[in-house]
């Protein structure tokens, strides 16, 4: 039964191998020292059943063998403390020194006991050389109670640093950790101390706990070769970092394959980070593209270069799990190592797509901004424009109401003088009867009867503009009406060095209007006009369609009228001449508002006046 | 001797029309106002033409001529009034004169209207 040993000189070998290339790798890290130590305490521990495993060893080099080997198999359970309090970063409990006492101390007395032959000290001759009867002593049940102790310190701890989700990296070693911890623990524990326990008869079946804590040390390995360090303090508080970032973080190794991402690049792909871990980031994964930069891998590494250099983002297309093309901004981060050489690549990842989203959100709400400004504007032009209406309307309303409680007034008079008129002409008209041959008389009497016919003539002038009665009404062509009163004018003004400037519009709506009435308004504005021109001049007469009306325009070139006088210049009773009643431009207005048109006057100082009148089209 | 109502409620009027129309061979009744016409128009059944004020207090002469209707009259009515306007112009008058009135042409539209 050689083999056995040979079996423990294999697993002697890999731990020898190990504990160089776990000190190797770090040196100066505590963590790699103490699994370097763990792994020394596992060599001596193989070393030892090397030699007792083997069926020609003397008895006595047997129990020395197995003291020496003591130091192995009790001894790495206060490495392995050591190793999981320098792991979870319990700084405190590693300064106290009362903690080195106790956790070297205890095991090395039980080694010295070991020696003194309180330990192991009973073996029994196998086919594949000595096998130890576990003692039924003190010592035995102290150092199980030791090992279980540690043992259960141990996995306790692994699965609390396991359980810290947010430190994925110490996740994921300690997940090795203990699914490589728990074989030798179990089996282990199985063959070197229960069977050992059970009696001579169980001594038949080898102790190899010493070769199922490969599997451990196979998992330090492991984590050491993928996560290139054993070391978690630094790395605790980088994956501390990581974890609080919002950004998308990948991180690449000098090949640029993928080693490792955090949260927000997990989202933003779609991909878990084992699903991509040690693809190469430029190229395809399983069929979809995961950085489609339209690059080979050379030109990718001088990307990155370029990009890092210049600290500027690099805007590639990110093709997410589900195919969905995500426009992204890269910013590149090369890690060096302690000679300069690049180590890797971090990459942060922002989806421009957000970027892009607000500048657009923006630019329409600028643009919205704008729309309303332009909206707003039309809306004060507008609201000008009808205050400026409602101003002009207001005017003619008060203008309106003045005449009508003018002709209200009037009328109420009209109707009070004819009274005393009709007394007066009447008594007149009776003493006419008797007057006799008294000439003087007669010529006085019919002076009155004559005065109180004028008199009534102005009373009923007065309520023709307070109560414009319309005769008549017929459809008419304004520029045949215009044209009539035009001629019966034109001679006379001549006479004055005044022209008429014809502008008649062609093919203008008929109005409806009482002819007579019309005539005397024309006849009004233009014994106005031809009054204002003092040396010669020009009355220009325009005929038109204007806002739905047939407009007439009339205007001279006299001295103009004030804007004060402009302002009055319908009023009853108001005129600038000397001998003017101030009944005419009433009475026109009246008219024209009768007939449902309008009429305003314009003028300028030095420069002319005109008068604009507007009647409705005939319904017809 | 034909019979003239004149209902005018202004006291010059009503004189100068009696001292016309009755030189004029004319007998004339005076009232007022239009209650007074009415009392004299039920009274007097050979009234043969009325001259009726159109503006006068206590029914004036539009209430007179509905009240002329109410009873079915067949007497020319002559309407004096201030204005002839459209108000005016509605009214079922035989004619209408505005004031002050020439007493001649009065004559002739009375004479007119009594066929003489």
């Amino acid at each position: 039964m050689e083999y056995i040993a040979c079996i423990h000189s294999f697993a002697f070998a890999v731990q020898v191998c190990c504990a160089v290339y776990v000190l190797g790798k770090k040196p100066q890290s505590r963590i790699n020292r103490s699994v370097f130590f763990v792994l020394v305490c596992f060599s001596i521990w193989n070393l030892q059943n090397m030699f007792i495993q083997s069926p020609r060893l003397p008895i006595e080099w047997a129990r020395l063998i197995m003291n020496m080997g003591s130091i192995g198999w009790i001894g790495f359970y206060s490495f392995l403390i050591w190793n999981m309090l320098l792991y979870g970063g319990r700084k405190e409990l590693l300064r106290k020194r009362m903690f080195y006492v106790v956790n070297f101390g205890v095991p090395c007395i039980l080694v010295l006991f070991q020696f003194a032959g309180f330990g192991i000290k009973d073996y029994v001759k196998t086919a594949y050389g000595w096998s130890y009867i576990w003692p039924v002593s003190v010592w035995g049940y102290l150092y199980v109670g030791y090992c279980v102790a540690v043992l259960c310190f141990v996995l306790v701890s692994l699965v609390k640093m396991w359980r810290v989700k947010e430190k994925k990296r110490q996740q994921a070693q300690m997940r090795i950790f203990f699914i490589g911890g728990i074989i030798p623990v179990v089996l282990g524990s199985f063959t070197d101390i229960v069977v050992r326990s059970m009696g001579t008869k169980f001594a038949a079946i080898p102790a190899l706990a010493d070769v199922f804590v490969l599997t451990w040390t196979f998992s330090l390995v492991y984590c050491i070769v993928r996560y290139k360090s054993l070391s978690t303090h630094f790395t605790l508080v980088a994956d501390d970092i990581i974890a609080n970032l919002t950004d998308a973080m990948i991180l690449l190794d000098k090949k640029g394959r993928i080693v490792e991402m955090n949260d927000p690049a997990e989202n933003l792909t779609g991909f878990k980070t084992r699903e991509v871990r040690g693809e190469e980031a430029g190229k395809l994964v399983s069929g979809k593209s995961f950085l489609k930069m339209g690059l080979d891998k050379e030109e990718l590494i001088d990307v990155f270069k370029e990009a890092s250099r210049q600290a500027t983002p690099v805007e590639v297309t990110l093709m997410s799990k589900e195919g969905k093309a995500l426009p992204i901004l890269l910013s590149v981060n090369v890690i060096k190592g302690e000679e300069g050489e690049s180590e890797g690549v971090v990459l942060f990842a922002k989806e421009i797509g957000e970027r892009v989203n607000a500048e657009r959100a923006l630019a329409e709400l600028n643009e919205q901004l704008q729309k309303n400004e332009k909206a707003l504007m039309n809306i004060l032009s507008d609201l000008k424009r009808s205050h400026e209406e409602l101003e002009g309307s207001k005017d003619k309303l008060v203008q309106s109401e003045k005449l009508a409680s003018l002709g209200s007034l009037v009328s109420d008079m009209a109707h009070e003088v004819n009274n005393p008129l009709m007394v007066i002409s009447g008594r007149a008209q009776l003493a006419l009867m008797d007057v006799g041959e008294d000439k003087e008389l007669e010529e006085n009497l019919k002076a009155i009867v004559d005065q109180c016919l004028r008199a009534k003539d102005i009373i009923q002038r007065l309520l023709s503009f307070s109560k414009p009665s319309r005769g008549e009404l017929k459809k008419d062509d304004i520029n045949t009406v215009v044209e009539f009163v035009v001629k019966l004018l034109e001679h006379q003004l001549s006479l004055s060095n005044i022209n008429f400037v014809k502008k008649y519009g062609a093919n203008l709506p008929l109005v409806e209007i009482d002819e007579k009435q019309v005539h005397e308004v024309f006849m009004n504005l233009i014994k106005n006009a031809s009054e204002a021109i003092k040396e010669g001049g020009t009355i220009t007469i325009k005929t038109e369609v204007e806002d739905g009306k047939v407009g007439i325009k009339i205007s001279d070139t006299g001295e103009g009228i004030s804007k004060e006088n402009l302002k009055k210049i319908f009023d009853p009773f108001f005129t600038t001449k000397e001998e003017g009643t101030g009944l005419g431009l009433s009475v026109c207005y009246g008219i024209v508002q009768s007939h449902g048109g309008d009429m305003i006057y314009e003028s300028t100082i030095g420069k002319g006046t005109t008068a604009k009148v507007w009647f409705p089209y005939s319904k017809e | 001797m034909a019979k003239i109502l004149v209902v005018d409620d202004e006291q010059g009027v009503r004189y100068v029309l009696d001292k016309f129309l009755t030189r004029n061979g004319f007998e004339v009744v005076l009232c007022e106002d239009g209650v007074e016409g009415i009392a004299e128009y039920d009274k007097n059944k050979d009234i043969e033409l009325i001259l009726l004020d159109h503006r006068m207090p206590n029914s004036d002469g539009e209430e007179v001529l509905k009240e002329l209707k109410s009873r079915g009259n067949k007497i020319p009515v002559i309407l004096l009034t201030g204005s002839i306007g459209k108000k005016t112009g509605q009214l079922e008058v035989d004619a209408m004169m505005t004031k002050p009135i020439d007493l001649q042409e009065i004559c002739a539209k009375i004479k007119e209207l009594l066929g003489e």
